[in-house]
């Protein structure tokens, strides 16, 4: 199976890895898992069939609790801890799931692969997770560019309603849930938990003041659980195999597979399932995996959990794919979508790309985001066109300070942790931008640029 | 301040910048931090409309109990107990200092030409967070700096700071969404709806709560700095909610009218025809403001003595049989002082002019009343309220026409009806425009006095006088006084 390229992506998806347990991607390579058919003769909604006959509501979140799966959407936060959130089972009001499919985070596109290739996986889980904390429906939203997948999806929602697996009472067990999918429109934005929820109800995506959160005040205003696809498909391994199989892939903190994108500079780009707790340098040398910079280059930087977290050095190769060791290292898990640079690529260059997705992604709600991430766009892009000042970097750590915790949602954060990383590791690259352009351009490279206030 | 909804409000001890302060529980934290006495600066929250947390410039710092330890937005935050707030630290005033640099990034900094300049909260804000210069070198965005939103109202997309105010007063205030933001993160602009002009009667509300410069009234745009006006607390004749307003006046002209925050009647807001129907009180003699008493001359008319016309006017009504209307838009004061005058005279019948109801009536301000006062009137005994209807024909007898606004109220038949009098006096700013009057004694504006109107739902409130009355304009009640003493004692007159 190891080698299984999508035409339609020209993406390898290369998985499962031998010596890996792997429960995510272990049937992707087959063809046709996304027909329910197929997907039934491999075992789908075997799992969810079970937990209707033999568990209690209860019993599925205690184990998805005990079994310390973390959410795999960014910030990393315990699953089952967030599902005992919500009012008790005998609250009347309806209730709801939010399926996170707004995979938008430049470097992520593990869902993708999980929608395209194994949809009822993702049904699945949905459907678990639907019983285990009494949900009257469930709602995906899936990125708008996502056009394919959500087709693929759709189609699946559909043969798995006729089929009866979704709907009032599922094989007559008396519980019901209905699953409805819900298309973006191309804002970054709306993968945030409560902008989502506004998306999804029609508004304008603008993320909700917290507290209250949504498993208080929701999807219209009812308890709602927000969860990401792969959060979600890890559910059904866990109540298949159980919590001790499930705690003995990963590390202590942070068990499990998680599908580990790579792409950039690399000889082998791919998504990947592997244990959390595999090195950097492993997810980017092995050949199993990444396979090295490619054509034989050095490192010059990656960035371990999709863009907003930023540049590491080479120096941190050794840090564990974990969510509490990336923390360490001033960054985070993220997404698990590694971005590899090779040692001809300028960190400035990279810093002001990552700097304009932010600005053109802010929603513009609070102050300092909608201004912020102009500003630091700005100022990257002038240093990087050669009209930087000394100055300009100790004004990029400060607007950066004044963007993080202050705002109603974190991409003001997001966009102000790529730049104060990238000025920790390699703020020698920028002086030298500053300088080599005031040696070239002359002292004053700086004035003249727009009016000065 | 908001409080829990039943019974009396629980009260908690919490400390702000070190010092013990009992706050109600469950309030919200930048009201009672106001009520102290702090200076909180805010853009996005105002009382009257819903949160929406946004502009973050309230941001005070929190290390006790209760929020999360750091900088929090006071305006979302409620009051917990052990909550411990420092308004001034280090922490704050960098959060607070940092959002006014973001907000400055590409505000188009025209201060010396915009209209908000002297009552701007964002210039105050920003010369208040101390930051003397600006470290931005970067282009600043361009937007529209004129844009019509109708007939009222100017739009400056360039000054917007995007607080959204003025969206969420269309949405929670008239229920009616007509404003919104466009386009995402610093390219967002505020628009209508498919470029629609802005309808309905409470768009100069936009103004007053637009923090900035960036919503104008075109009736004030450029007319003058707020500090060379004079403000007078007042009170809005033009319907009989009897909104609180002030009166901003500038060489005896009133340029704008505001309105003033009363709790029961009209809280933050006003009608925009209260706001701009104010030209009546801005009427010059070269306009057709009756300016000094006259006297009809055969074909022509001839200026006069106050005392001449009180004398003559005594004489006709006495010959009587005299009918004397009194506009709703006299003071209570007023209408007592014109019971006396005719109280002893045989035949006279003296009243206040009762409208009919308008179909004005909306649901938020404006009643279905276009009398500032008939609740007033209505109450001192003597004074019959007279519905234009119940004029009746007025062949032969003296008509006394007084105050402000009857012409206004006067249609039809009541005018032809008033026409033919025997003798028409006419007490008022202007001409009636109908009838032939003997007798012309010019009259003060309600922005020329001083008196009580007692609004709709009982509630008496004084108004006060913004403008100086031409010089030769006596105040009403002189007039009043004189012609009953003169109508009271007869032969000392005619001496």
């Amino acid at each position: 199976m190891s080698g299984a390229t999508d035409p339609a992506y020209a993406w390898p998806l290369r998985t499962p890895h031998p010596g890996h347990e792997t429960y995510l991607f272990d049937r992707i390579g087959i063809e046709g898992m996304a027909d329910l058919e197929t997907a039934r003769a491999h075992g789908a909604y075997e799992t969810f069939e079970r937990v209707l006959e033999e568990m209690e509501p209860s019993e599925v979140t205690a184990a998805v609790k005990d079994s310390g799966l973390r959410g795999r959407g960014g910030a990393g936060f315990p699953c089952g801890l967030k599902w005992t959130f919500m009012p008790p089972l005998d609250d009347p009001r309806p209730r709801f799931l939010a399926v996170n499919a707004d995979e938008s985070e430049p470097g992520t596109c593990k869902d993708r692969v999980l929608i395209r290739r194994h949809p009822h996986l993702l049904l699945e889980g949905i459907l678990c997770a639907s019983y285990a904390m009494g949900i009257t429906a469930a709602h995906i939203f899936i990125r708008g560019e996502y056009v394919e997948e959500a087709r693929v999806l759709q189609r699946a929602i559909d043969e798995a309603y006729a089929a009866g697996w979704i709907g009032a009472d599922i094989r007559g067990k008396g519980f019901g849930v209905d699953i409805h999918l819900t298309r973006g429109a191309g804002a970054y934005i709306c993968g945030e938990e409560t902008a989502l929820m506004e998306a999804t109800e029609g508004k304008r995506g603008h993320p909700r003041p917290k507290p209250p959160f949504p498993a208080a005040v929701g999807l219209w205003g009812k308890p709602t659980t927000v969860n990401n696809v792969e959060t979600l498909c890890n559910v059904p391994a866990i109540l298949a195999k159980g919590v001790a199989w499930y705690r003995r892939i990963g590390t202590q903190a942070s068990p499990g597979n998680v599908l580990a994108g790579i792409s950039g500079h690399v000889a082998r780009p791919g998504v990947y399932e592997v244990p959390l707790g595999i090195t950097m340098r492993r997810l980017i040398e092995d050949e199993a995996f990444g396979g090295g910079v490619r054509n034989g280059k050095g490192l010059k930087a990656f960035i371990p959990g999709g863009s907003s977290s930023g540049f590491l050095p080479p120096s941190e190769l050794d840090v564990p794919l974990t969510h509490d060791d990336l923390k360490e290292k001033g960054t985070m898990l993220g997404t698990a979508s590694v971005i590899v640079l090779d040692e001809d690529a300028s960190i400035v260059r990279a810093t002001r790309i990552i700097a304009d997705f932010y600005h053109d992604e802010s929603c513009g709600q609070c102050s300092q985001c909608r201004e912020g991430t102009g500003w630091l766009a700005r100022i990257l892009a002038r240093i990087e066109r050669g009209a930087g000042r000394p100055e300009d970097l100790d004004i990029l750590l400060e607007a950066c300070a004044n963007m993080k915790g202050k705002t109603i949602c974190v991409l003001s954060d997001a966009a102000a942790w790529p730049v104060e990383l990238a000025l920790r590791h390699f703020r020698g690259e920028f002086e030298e931008a500053i300088d080599r352009a005031r040696t070239v351009v002359g002292v004053a490279a700086g004035s003249g640029e727009g009016s000065a206030s | 301040m908001s409080s829990g909804a039943e019974g009396e409000t629980r009260m908690t001890t919490i400390k702000v910048d070190g010092v013990e302060h009992e706050a109600p529980l469950g309030g919200r934290l930048l009201d009672f931090l106001e009520s102290i006495g702090k200076v909180v600066p805010r853009f996005c929250y105002h009382p009257g409309l819903s949160v929406a947390a946004s502009c973050r410039q309230c941001q005070v710092e929190s290390v006790g109990k209760g929020p999360r330890p750091g900088t929090i937005v006071s305006c979302r935050e409620r009051i917990v107990e052990g909550m411990e707030i420092h308004t001034d630290s280090e922490a704050a005033r960098k959060a607070r200092a940092g959002v006014m640099e973001f907000l400055l990034l590409n505000h188009p900094l025209d201060c010396p030409i915009c209209d908000k300049a002297g009552e701007c909260m964002l210039q105050d804000t920003a010369y208040g967070t101390g930051q003397a210069a600006g470290r931005t070198v970067e282009p600043r965005r361009h937007l529209p700096k004129r844009k019509s939103l109708g007939d009222k109202i100017l739009l400056d997309n360039e000054r917007c700071i995007l607080c959204t105010r003025c969206v969420r007063f269309f949405e929670d205030v008239c229920g009616e969404p007509q404003l919104t933001v466009v386009d995402r993160g610093d390219r967002s602009y505020l628009d209508t709806f498919l470029g629609e002009p802005l309808r309905g009667n409470y768009q100069g509300n936009i103004v007053d709560i637009c923090p900035v410069g960036a919503l104008t009234l075109k009736k004030f745009r450029f007319r003058s700095r707020p500090w060379f006006m004079t403000s007078t607390p007042s009170v809005c004749g033009l319907c009989s909610r009897g909104c609180n307003i002030t009166i901003d006046v500038r060489n005896n002209r009133i340029l704008r009218i505001r309105p003033r925050f009363h709790g029961e009647i009209n809280r933050w807001w006003m009608c925009d025809e209260g706001r701009l129907d104010f030209d009546a009180y801005n009427m010059q003699p070269e306009e057709g403001r009756l300016a000094e008493p006259l006297i009809r001359d055969g074909e022509g008319e001839r200026p006069a003595e106050l005392s001449e016309l009180l004398a003559l006017a005594a004489e006709f009504c006495r010959e009587g049989p005299a009918l004397a209307l009194l506009s709703p838009f006299a003071t209570v004061e007023e209408g007592e002082a014109f019971r006396d005058c005719f109280a002893g005279l045989d035949g006279a019948r003296a009243g206040f002019l009762a409208p009919g109801r308008s179909a004005r009536a909306d649901r938020l301000l404006h009643t279905d009343d276009p009398c500032p006062n008939r609740a007033g009137l209505s109450r001192i005994e003597g004074l019959e309220a007279v519905a234009p209807s119940e004029i009746g024909d007025c062949a032969g007898k003296t008509v006394f026409l007084s105050g402000f606004g009857l012409d206004v109220l006067l249609h039809g038949e009541a005018r032809t009806a008033l026409g033919r009098a025997e003798r028409l006096i006419v007490h008022g700013h202007r001409r009636p425009g109908f009838g032939n009057p003997a007798l012309l004694i010019p009259a003060r504006t309600p922005a020329e006095k001083n008196g009580r109107w007692v609004n709709g739902s009982g509630i008496e409130q004084r108004i006060r006088p913004a403008l100086r009355a031409p010089t030769l304009v006596p105040d009403d009640l002189e007039v009043f006084r004189g012609l009953a003493e003169r109508l009271a004692r007869p032969q000392e007159v005619k001496a």
